[in-house]
């Protein structure tokens, strides 16, 4: 704000101060004045209005009464001629008013005249005028009473007239009255000079004025709103108008008995004189206050304004560090109190002065000292920023000789700066203030790096001082910790174990990382920490239990190892591994670290190994038991060979019926039945017995139902319908009996302790479509179904029935490949196995088989038919002493020459030595030093094509091949009936060799 | 506080020192002048009223681009000193131009004052052949005494029949009415009729006519004609009536007013007047100026309230028209027409006009428009 001289504001407040009182009395005077000045106008000239009105009142009453009088004269006595017309003359002489009476008849016609003053002439011609038209007489004929006319130009003088007619009888006396003596009546009834009187008619045509010339003009003044406003309302009326282009203020009021008016008006500006003069005095006064105010406002300020510079000399000097030994007195108390307080401010200037020197120099003390670097920066105009101080601490740290570098610029000083935010940020902070810190700013020095922490901060303005320090190490450590850490987060991130810090004694979690969060299932940061240990274990048991654990683990080594549960969040449990150590060894309550490891898989891993090596160890106790069976069975057969051989050939000699025979008969059958155990027996054991043969599989199946009936429980009954239709199949009767054992064996487990109803049926059916569901190629097929009543398949059990080692039995009731060994028969054969049950509904085993092509049954290989009879050297080798006797008995009953070798070497020897000799070969598979097909082969390694037939309790598949390719003729299992081994020598004999190979 | 306290005083000093600002634009003033006082007052008042009435009008509707108009009025008594002196001062206040004079011997004694300036008259009723054709700084808004003069003389001899005419007239108007009776006794003559005799008078206060209309009468005329102002006329009808209630009368238009047939009485009855008012026009425009003449002045226009009104509204309208560097007279001229209230009123480069005359009856007190 510009700064104004004491003295013309001294002044100007006092002509304001003088001025005001005078401001407010015209203002005042200006709001109340007009309005009663004006009222007053108005109220005089209403007053005056009324008196002219009065007057004219009375300048007309007194015509209308002399019209009056000679009307009633002429009504109640009747003139005419010479009478009337003296009458007439006389009143318009004495009348004063009376320009001319007229005396008119009925008709309108004027019978006399008189005028005033005029000649007779004028006088004769105005006699016997017809007035009828005259709209006076045609208003006193409607009207029946006085009536004023309207003004009018008078036909007698000239001048404005106005007329009143009085009826009168039969007659009519018109009275014209002349105006001009209204004038002049008004003239001398104005009061002021330029006062306008007016009278005017109903018309607002003016009748008479005080000068005469408006009257004479016939002026109308109608459109003036004040008189319009008072025709209009027929009563009084105030305010002001424009008259000729004066503005005036107006009164006009009715005349009381004629409809006339009168103005009188007065220009405002004579009007409104008084109050002008009034305003004029004011002015007048003012501007003399104004003049002696200004006056003496000059001399009081400039008396002031002195003694206010002699104090402000005396605070100059104190500002310029002098002393003020003299202080201007004055009367003034103020000015008084004033020096008294420049006075009192200059010895409080001198103790702060020394104040400050003395803090000054501790503060410079507390700087020289500081053992951290201090610099002060003095920003100049233009921008350039001067080291002005520096402490012995920035010496130190930076190295630098500060006082060579005092007064120069900070970028020429420290030029490793000027890389950086530092030097523009210490011009701000000097311009603008406030703080500037910053822990990174770098600065290359000798070809070394180091950092600095600053704080700069603005002393004065346009001074900035900054703090630093060194803190290149402090960097370079929190650096080896930022990367130590990051590793750990790394590690923490990566781990797949979840790890964590739990409080101690507390248990409370307070760290975890995301893995942990993730096997628990909790929120890392919202829900995980925080939560009480308590909270992952199943139960408080366990938790305490692992708690103890841990808690002897720690003391004892220092770390605890726990297997333990720990529970999800949604309640599944975790086998977890916990590994348990304090955060600071030997001090549990700086926290306890932990890491858990999911070893759920680990276990489920280990259960089932074990399972398996469970699941081996009894199949490979199976497999034992299968080859120490399939040894058993070699011997049982051979033993069965024996007697069968034996029993076979004493019922050849024994009579076909008796006693004997029917001995004999029942030692046979039971051989058989021996047989067919050594068979389930080698089935058991997984070993072939026999090859693929087109067979009827009801034959084979009954007799398999047979044997079951001795095997299964007495509670079960066993329902059959085998049908084969003739039809064959190809397949190994071993397996197919192995098949229906199989598929029983499971319906009798099912139907368990309560029994049931064992069904099974076969038929053969023709598939077409039902055979692609199957997956099965459209022809014909052999139907086997079992059907139990047992408790029935749920459907997941039923998707695995077929998986090897599923079982729904105890551990060690089964190996649950019973149905695995039928379902791969079946697919062996090129067939299909479905299941149907339901829970508590049985359950209903389908096998569809194909139908051999155009197979001939083969003939069942039942030893009770007849052996045939034939010829030919047989060489027979075998090296069980009674088997071969057996067979070289049957053989040499049955023609055959037999030469019979207790082993393969001998018989190879014998072979050798006269091979054209022998017609056939029967050797036994299983013989020390050379087996049957060692001999077969090097049999075959004559040019021999000799048939060799050979023998055995048990074959395994894998000779099948060699087998073809020695060309065996045949392959008898053991025990075999004379018969069977008759039908194979003649079989060898008559069919010739199968060729090597096939 | 200082700033405050200077600001103040200024305006206390602005507050005693009322600067005048810029007023508004000063009026255009326009002169009438007229007989507004004496027997011939009835002419010049409603003449004046006319012109009142037009520039009332005028300056409501926003005045004349902007400036009021002002009508300053001056009586020239009818006459000749306080005419001139009347016109003198007109002059001096500086009008535009003047409305009037009503009659033709204020105009023959007052043209003369006009011929240096640029100042022009515009008279509604002077009718004075002894202005025709002259390039003069009078104008006109109506026909000459030829014009009405003739057409009545060719009524009543052609229509009428009449043959002998005895007229009266009003030498204290001799520029008006030996013009009217000149050219009434050419037309009359020509077409066969006679005018027997002829008296003059002076209308004055106290002309008496009585024994004058008894001479017209003694030469058996079938016509009586009467040239005067309509008091005169009035009582002249009055007197001839007296005498001779059959003869016909007829009356040159100066005295057509309202005035002559209230004064008249029964005696107007069957008057004939060739005038250029049609009171029985039905025009819009005339009876919207009829009404606000009547609300304005409390009577009946009749044809110099008309006259008035057309004389005014066509120096308005020149006024309107002139161009930068244009008189007045030439804006009217070069206008050549202008739209009275009853009619198209056509200026020649004369100034003098031309409009319709029609003749018209007094009936039952009222002029009835016969043709």
């Amino acid at each position: 704000m510009a700064a104004r001289p004491l003295r013309l504001i001294l002044t100007l407040q006092t002509v304001l101060v003088a001025l005001l009182p005078f401001v407010v009395a015209a203002g005042l005077g200006a709001l109340w004045l007009p309005p009663q000045v004006k009222s007053e106008i108005e109220a005089r000239q209403g007053q005056l209005a009324r008196a002219v009105a009065s007057q004219v009142d009375t300048y007309l009453s007194a015509s209308l009464a002399s019209v009056r009088d000679l009307a009633a004269v002429l009504y109640f006595e009747e003139q005419e001629g010479g009478h009337l017309q003296q009458i007439l003359d006389t009143q318009v002489r004495e009348g004063g008013a009376l320009r001319a009476i007229y005396v008119t008849g009925a008709e309108g016609r004027v019978r006399a005249v008189a005028l005033g003053g005029q000649d007779h002439a004028q006088q004769k011609d105005l006699l016997g005028m017809d007035m009828s038209r005259n709209s006076l007489f045609r208003q006193i004929k409607e009207h029946g009473g006085p009536v004023w006319s309207d003004t009018f130009l008078s036909v007698v003088g000239g001048g404005l007239s106005v007329a009143l007619g009085v009826p009168s009888g039969r007659h009519t006396v018109i009275g014209e009255l002349r105006l001009d003596n209204l004038s002049r009546h008004l003239q001398h009834m104005a009061t002021v000079p330029r006062q306008l009187l007016l009278v005017l008619d109903r018309r607002g045509q003016v009748i008479a004025d005080q000068e005469g010339r408006h009257t004479a003009q016939q002026l109308n003044v109608s459109d003036v709103p004040l008189v319009r406003q008072g025709l209009a309302g027929g009563g009084p009326a105030v305010g002001g108008l424009d008259f000729n282009g004066v503005a005036m203020i107006g009164s006009l009021v009715k005349a009381p008995s004629m409809d006339w008016y009168v103005l009188v008006a007065l220009p405002a500006k004579e009007a409104y004189q008084p109050l002008l003069a009034i305003l004029g005095i004011f002015a007048t006064a003012l501007a003399l206050t104004l003049l002696a105010g200004l006056a003496a406002a000059v001399w009081l300020s400039r008396r002031l304004a002195g003694r206010f510079e002699t104090v402000a000399e005396g605070a100059r000097r104190i500002a310029l560090g002098q002393e003020v030994e003299h202080w201007p007195g004055s009367s003034i108390r103020e000015f008084q109190a004033l020096a008294g307080d420049l006075q009192h401010m200059a010895q409080s200037v001198r103790q702060r002065e020394e104040s400050l020197r003395l803090s000054e120099a501790k503060f410079r003390r507390l700087a020289q000292s500081s053992p951290l670097g201090l610099h002060l920066y003095q920003l100049l105009p233009g921008g350039r920023l001067i080291l002005s101080e520096a402490n012995p601490a920035a010496d130190a740290i930076t190295g630098l000789d500060h006082r060579q570098l005092l007064g120069r610029g900070i970028e020429e000083a420290f030029p490793g700066l000027t890389a950086g935010p530092a030097p523009a940020r210490f011009r701000e902070v000097a311009s603008q203030g406030g703080l500037w810190q910053d822990d990174q700013v770098a600065y290359l020095h000798g070809g070394v790096h180091r950092v600095f922490e600053v704080r700069a901060f603005q002393g004065e303005p346009d001074q900035v001082a900054v703090l630093f320090n060194d803190i290149t190490q402090r960097k370079e450590a929190e650096e080896a910790i930022r990367q130590s850490e990051a590793t750990l987060r790394g590690i923490y991130r990566a781990s797949p174990a979840g790890i964590g810090m739990i409080s101690f004694p507390g248990r409370r979690l307070l760290w975890a990382n995301e893995r942990l969060a993730e096997m628990s299932g909790y929120g890392l940061t919202n829900e995980l920490i925080g939560l009480a240990s308590r909270q992952g274990y199943p139960s408080q048991e366990e938790y305490e239990r692992v708690g103890r654990l841990i808690d002897e683990g720690i003391r004892g080594q220092g770390v605890a190892s726990v297997e333990t549960q720990m529970v999800h969040k949604d309640g599944s449990l975790m086998d977890v591994l916990v590994k348990c150590a304090p955060l600071e060894p030997g001090d549990p309550s700086a926290g306890l670290v932990f890491m858990l490891l999911d070893i759920t898989e680990a276990k489920r891993l280990a259960r089932e190994k074990a399972e398996l090596e469970a699941r081996l160890r009894q199949a490979q106790k199976m497999e034992a038991v299968g080859t120490l069976a399939g040894g058993v069975a070699h011997d049982f057969n051979n033993i069965l060979a024996i007697i069968m051989g034996n029993a076979d050939m004493a019922r050849d000699e024994a009579p076909a019926q008796g006693p004997q025979a029917e001995m004999l008969g029942r030692i046979l059958s039971a051989c058989q039945r021996g047989k067919g155990l050594v068979k389930q027996i080698l089935a058991f054991s997984r070993q072939r017995g026999r090859q693929p043969l087109a067979v009827d599989p009801a034959v084979i199946w009954k007799e398999t139902l047979k044997l079951l009936k001795s095997t299964l429980p007495a509670n079960i009954k066993i329902e059959q319908r085998l049908v084969s239709g003739g039809s064959c199949l190809l397949a190994d009767p071993t397996e197919l009996h192995q098949m229906l054992m199989n598929l029983c064996a499971n319906a009798a487990h099912a139907m368990g302790q309560d029994g049931g109803t064992l069904r099974v049926e076969l038929t053969e059916v023709g598939l077409e479509e039902d055979a692609r569901t199957l997956d099965l190629t459209p022809g014909r097929y052999f139907s086997l179904s079992v059907s139990d009543t047992g408790r029935g398949m749920d459907q997941a059990t039923r998707e695995r029935v077929f998986e090897p080692y599923f079982t729904t039995k105890a551990p060690g009731e089964g190996s649950g490949l019973g149905l695995a060994v039928v379902h791969g028969l079946v697919q062996a054969l090129g067939g299909a196995i479905t299941v149907h049950s339901q829970p508590g509904r049985g359950a209903t085993f389908q096998i569809i088989l194909p139908v051999a092509p155009q197979a001939a049954a083969a003939a069942p290989t039942t030893d009770s038919q007849p052996a045939s009879r034939g010829s030919g050297r047989v060489l027979l080798v075998d090296d069980e002493p009674e088997v071969l006797a057996l067979g070289r008995h049957m053989l040499g009953r049955l023609g055959y020459v037999v030469i019979p070798h207790a082993n393969g070497a001998l018989a190879w020897r014998a072979f050798q030595a006269d091979p054209g000799t022998f017609d056939a070969v029967v050797t036994d598979q299983a013989m020390p030093e050379m087996t049957g097909l060692t001999l077969a082969r090097h049999i075959r390694s004559l040019p021999s094509q000799v048939p060799i037939i050979l023998c055995t309790g048990f074959m395994e598949p894998s000779l099948d091949q060699e087998i073809q390719e020695l060309g065996i003729a045949e392959v008898i299992n053991k025990p075999y009936s004379k018969a069977r081994l008759a039908t194979a020598v003649q079989r060898a004999l008559a069919g010739g060799l199968p060729p090597p190979g096939a | 506080m200082p700033r405050m306290s200077v600001l103040a005083c200024w305006g206390l000093a602005a507050l005693m020192a009322l600067s005048a600002a810029c007023g508004p634009a000063p009026p255009l003033r326009l002169g009438f002048l007229g007989g507004l006082s004496g027997r011939v007052a009835d002419l010049g008042v409603a003449g004046r009223n006319g012109a009142m009435l037009a520039v009332e009008q005028k300056n409501a509707a926003g005045g004349l681009g902007g400036r009021t108009v002002e009508l300053i009025v001056r009586d020239d008594g009818q006459e000749s000193e306080q005419s001139r002196r009347a016109l003198t001062e007109l002059l001096e206040l500086g009008v535009e131009a003047i409305i009037g004079p009503m009659t033709s011997r204020v105009a023959m004694d007052t043209l003369p004052l006009l011929e240096k300036g640029p100042v022009v008259m515009v008279s509604p009723t002077v009718t004075t052949t002894l202005l025709t054709g002259r390039d003069d700084n009078f104008l006109r808004v109506i026909s000459t005494t030829y014009q009405y003069a003739s057409k009545s003389a060719r009524y009543h001899r052609q229509k009428l029949g009449q043959a002998r005419a005895a007229a009266i007239y009003d030498v204290g108007n001799a520029a008006y009415s030996e013009s009217w009776l000149h050219d009434f006794r050419q037309s009359f003559e020509e077409l066969g009729g006679r005018v027997v005799l002829t008296r003059a008078f002076r209308s004055s206060n106290e002309a008496a006519f009585l024994e004058t209309v008894t001479e017209l009468l003694a030469a058996r005329p079938d016509l009586v004609v009467i040239i005067s102002n309509a008091v005169d006329a009035a009582l002249i009808c009055q007197q001839v009536r007296k005498l001779d209630g059959a003869v016909a009368i007829a009356m040159s238009e100066w005295a057509s007013t309202e005035r002559f047939v209230e004064l008249a009485g029964a005696a107007a009855d069957g008057v004939v007047v060739a005038q250029f008012l049609d009171r029985n026009n039905t025009s819009r425009r005339y009876l919207d100026f009829e009404a606000a003449y009547r609300a304005r002045f409390g009577q009946e226009p009749g044809f110099a309230g008309l006259a008035g009104y057309d004389a005014a509204q066509v120096v308005l309208k020149g006024l309107e028209l002139r161009q930068p560097g244009q008189s007045l007279k030439q804006a009217i001229i070069a206008q050549k027409t202008f739209q009275g209230v009853q009619q198209v009123i056509s200026v020649d480069q004369n100034g003098d006009a031309d409009r319709a005359t029609f003749i018209t009856m007094v009936k039952d007190g009222r002029y009835l428009t016969l043709e």
